[in-house]
């Protein structure tokens, strides 16, 4: 029987420390059989072991698009990140997964694309962000919003540099507080709503941050005429088995781990437990 | 650091029962010395060394003389752990503190009550950073085996934060309220495998209150089972004392200026990611 | 299906079963602990088995859900590797009371099909059991009837209800049929033996005093209704978050994980054991971010997720009428008083 609880093996091929506290793996199955089994979307989560520490849920940073490796971006907050932080290249890791639902993309087609990220919210979202702009003529535009505490905090830098100067994209950055040579936006995310000007009778939102930074942007969202089917975010809930078995990720009536991570904000608003 | 860490014992009032626990863990100590060095441990051996890396800290502090040292251990130790209940929570001498300090000197020494000095009887963590508690009384001796692996691997270590009821109720231990007597269980730390309700004893309350007791519910319950305001204060006496549960017990107001009794504790809810 | 075979067993054949079970393999079966208190264990003397038992302060799941169990076995790198640990020994659980049985098929839909993929370790240790129920009598805190649990059979493979002196038993499955047959001397049941086993089911109505409220098709909707109900805050007051009412509950399979090294510090165990919804750190995340940090939350947390969300999901509440929670809490919360006065200010507020 195939065993769920079963972690394949997995090796990182690449360290790349994004701010003080984040850093980036690019992890490679070590099995070829596992590897082409290995199909995911946007959105989707896996566990990962640390073996002897533990496991954790981590979003999958990088679009599955021409890789046979993916990205893992992870913030140091405690045991099992703790622990990964130390690992280098050629650390040996377990990964189960993928897991959990993905974002809508052929639903989303045509539409007017719109990213709110905040802080580390920008990891889900990336390889969303990735896929849409692969596919960039389908959609009517692309918009990503992203802002972090100081410029410290900003995640993937190169990446939002490139995306400011491609074509048919537009990235605006923020941060809350600014630092010598910061002479971009100051202010909460929220505060970059206003220099977008899109149909929003044609768009859809995908928001993920910190809870405070997604209650405001979400509020603000609605103000500017989004749609609650049309804003849709991605919930952290300590998943620890990410089959809907250990009841950790419950909210409301929904199992954060097999109903989502990915909510539409009609849907959270429908969880008796979440707090708007 | 190079080679084993190095690990020191150090011991300030307390009986010494939680080192001799230690001691007698048999098979594993031997299995742990693989890793360790010990360079100080004066219940177990003559040898000494200023030079460590761990220091395992048992008894609490009752003297402003005592202080000094501990802040010595402090600055030498990269990991300072407070070994048991007199470390962690004062211990149950903690209870002098309810007398005057004249009186009690008078009380116990007599007329060489100026030869002596006391003061107030605090845990470690009134004085230093206490990296990992290891609470009880004794400590559970399965506890200091998980919390060495924890320590050699540089993890953080995650102290139990249930009553001890879970470990009652995994151990299928008949409830002590059934027996029509009390106990501390539901709001006493677990992560002594419930020994002693294992043994037809009610839970007296070693390993400390839980992070969030219901002291209201406590009163409440004890009151039902017959017992007075001062009686049940004398059920906490033992060790929760320093916890000061008559402010939860809405007994009395809680003290406004109170020295750091909650000081900083940096593995109160530490995430496991 | 074949017909299901009646037969009377005396007492002394259902010792020789017991004999014979524990012979063939492991057995787990009531015993008794304390003064009033029993306990399902595996038993390497059948003869240390009680018949007559009330409750026991761990439900039977914990024959294929241990309360503590090592599910996966790692090395740590260089050569990092990981199997999985499941057990698929055949055993006998012995004494399983109706609502207990009720239980164990709700585990099978949690554990099992339901969100697509199955624990594998439930699963096994599910199929490797042949279990033999046995009918009861209730005390104050049951309420199965309330729940429709009393008349369970569903999940056992032979069902033993207490007719005269000896035992009316029922096959229900082949494995039962196998437990019996040829292992000791029953002769086929009469009507009236039949007739007296089918009493019992009234008799243990008559003698249930608790009872909830309401009928369990509108408890869903009532509840509902009442989710910012001061019974929350006022229970409460009275809740140590002990976890006791979940850690004995029958139909609770929350649980949390852990990673254990031998000392080698180079390989170990991947173990998990049964949590709690109530515990202050259940639903701590990263951040720090606790979204049910009031007690409150987690108290009302533990009567939808019975009564609301997995009735909803399920058909049927997940609470099978055992009475474990209200007896072994220490502040004396009822689960049905909880419930009734919710239930009470439900209909007042509608009227």
């Amino acid at each position: 029987m195939n065993n769920p609880y079963l972690p394949k093996l997995a090796t990182i091929q690449k360290v790349k420390v994004e701010t003080y506290d984040t850093t980036t793996f690019t992890l490679r199955l070590d099995d070829s059989g596992e590897r082409k089994a290995f199909e995911y979307r946007p959105g989707q989560f896996v566990e990962l072991s640390v073996f002897g520490a533990g496991e954790a849920p981590f979003c999958i940073s990088s679009s599955a698009h021409g890789r046979d490796d993916f990205d893992l971006s992870v913030r140091k907050v405690g045991r099992v990140t703790g622990v990964l932080h130390e690992m280098g290249e050629g650390g040996q890791v377990g990964i189960r997964g993928p897991l959990g639902n993905c974002f809508p993309f052929e639903e989303v087609k045509g539409k007017h694309i719109l990213f709110v990220g905040g802080g580390i919210g920008l990891f889900p979202l990336r390889p969303q962000i990735q896929d849409v702009y692969r596919e960039r003529a389908q959609f009517a535009s692309v918009t990503v919003l992203y802002g972090a505490r100081t410029p410290e905090d900003l995640v993937y830098q190169d990446e939002l540099e490139q995306w400011q100067q491609q074509e048919g994209m537009t990235c605006l950055l923020t941060v809350d507080t600014a630092a010598d040579g910061w002479s971009g936006n100051v202010g909460v995310v929220g505060s970059l709503l206003p220099k977008v000007s899109i149909d929003v009778s044609n768009a859809v939102a995908f928001v993920c941050g910190p809870p405070i930074m997604i209650r405001f942007v979400v509020q603000d969202l609605s103000g500017m005429g989004f749609g609650d089917d049309a804003i849709i975010t991605t919930l952290e809930r300590h998943m620890r088995c990410g089959i809907g078995k250990c009841n950790h990720c419950m909210i409301g009536d929904k199992w954060v781990c097999k109903d989502g991570p990915v909510f539409s904000y009609r849907e959270m608003r429908a969880m008796a437990e979440f707090e708007e | 650091m190079g080679g084993k860490p190095r690990v020191a014992f150090f011991d300030f009032a307390c009986c010494e029962g939680c080192q001799l626990t230690v001691l007698g863990l048999g098979e594993p100590l031997i299995e742990l010395l693989e890793h360790v060095e010990v360079v100080t441990w004066r219940e177990a051996m003559s040898e000494k060394s200023e030079e460590f890396e761990v220091a395992v800290v048992e008894g609490s502090i009752t003297r402003d003389s005592d202080v000094p040292r501990l802040k010595r251990i402090r600055e030498q130790a990269s990991t300072l752990i407070a070994l048991g209940s007199c470390a962690t929570l004062g211990g149950p001498h903690v209870s002098a503190n309810r007398l005057d300090q004249s009186d009690l000197l008078t009380m116990v020494y007599g007329d060489r009550a100026r030869e002596f000095e006391a003061g107030e009887v605090r845990p470690l963590s009134a004085e230093v950073q206490v990296d990992i508690p290891i609470y009880g009384c004794p400590i559970n001796a399965d506890e200091f085996v998980s919390v060495m692996k924890h320590v050699l691997l540089g993890r953080p270590y995650r102290v139990p934060n249930q009553a001890v009821c879970h470990e009652c109720k995994l151990n299928q231990y008949e409830c002590v309220y059934d027996r029509r007597q009390i106990c501390l269980g539901p709001v006493t730390r677990c992560g002594c495998d419930a020994i002693c309700t294992s043994r037809g004893h009610r839970c007296f309350g070693c390993r400390g209150l839980v992070d969030d007791p219901n002291l209201n519910a406590a009163r409440e319950v004890l009151e039902e089972h017959g017992y007075r305001v001062e009686d049940i204060l004398s059920v906490f006496e033992l060790y929760a004392t320093w916890a000061r549960p008559e402010e939860g017990l809405g007994i009395v107001e809680p003290r406004a200026a109170v020295k750091s009794r909650k000081g900083s504790e940096p593995w109160r809810f530490r995430s496991s990611i | 299906m074949t017909a299901r075979r009646r037969a009377m067993l005396g007492e002394a054949d259902v010792w020789a079963l017991l004999e014979r079970a524990g012979k063939r393999g492991p057995l787990m079966a009531p015993v008794k602990r304390g003064r009033n208190s029993f306990a399902f264990e595996w038993v390497e003397d059948p003869g240390a088995v009680a018949l007559r038992y009330v409750r026991t302060v761990l439900p039977p799941k914990r024959a294929m859900f241990p309360e503590r169990e090592a599910f996966l076995r790692f090395r740590r790198p260089p050569g990092a590797g990981a199997e999985a640990v499941v057990s698929e020994e055949p055993y006998v659980l012995f004494g399983v009371h109706p609502c207990d049985l009720a239980a164990i098929n709700q585990l099978d839909w949690a554990m099992g099909r339901r969100h697509e993929v199955v624990d594998p370790n439930y699963v096994a240790r599910r199929g490797a059991a042949t279990i033999v129920g046995m009918e009861c009598l209730p005390d104050e805190y049951c309420f199965c009837p309330s729940v429709g649990t009393c008349d369970t059979r569903e999940g056992a493979d032979l069902f033993l209800t207490p007719v005269g002196s000896g035992y009316l038993a029922e096959v229900l499955t082949g494995k039962g049929r196998e437990l019996l047959d040829g292992r000791v001397s029953g002769r086929e049941a009469s009507s009236e033996e039949v007739g007296e086993a089918e009493a019992w089911s009234e008799t243990k109505r008559r003698m249930t005093s608790c009872q909830v409220d309401a009928e369990m098709g509108e408890l869903a909707d009532l509840l509902d209704s009442r989710y910012e109900s001061q019974v929350w805050e006022e229970t409460a007051l009275r809740c140590y978050s002990c976890g006791t009412c979940t850690i004995v509950c029958p139909t609770c399979f929350c649980y949390d994980v852990e990673d254990r090294l031998d000392l080698t510090l180079m390989s170990g165990t991947r173990e998990r054991e049964y949590d709690s919804c109530q515990y202050p750190d259940f639903a701590l995340v990263a951040g720090p971010h606790n979204f049910r940090e009031e007690r409150s939350d987690r108290v009302r947390h533990r009567w939808f997720r019975k009564f609301v969300r997995l009735l909803r999901e399920y058909g049927k509440p997940f609470c099978v009428g055992c009475g474990r929670c209200t007896q072994s809490c220490t502040a004396g919360i009822g689960l049905t008083s909880v419930l009734n006065a919710v239930i009470a200010e439900a209909r007042e507020s509608a009227a």
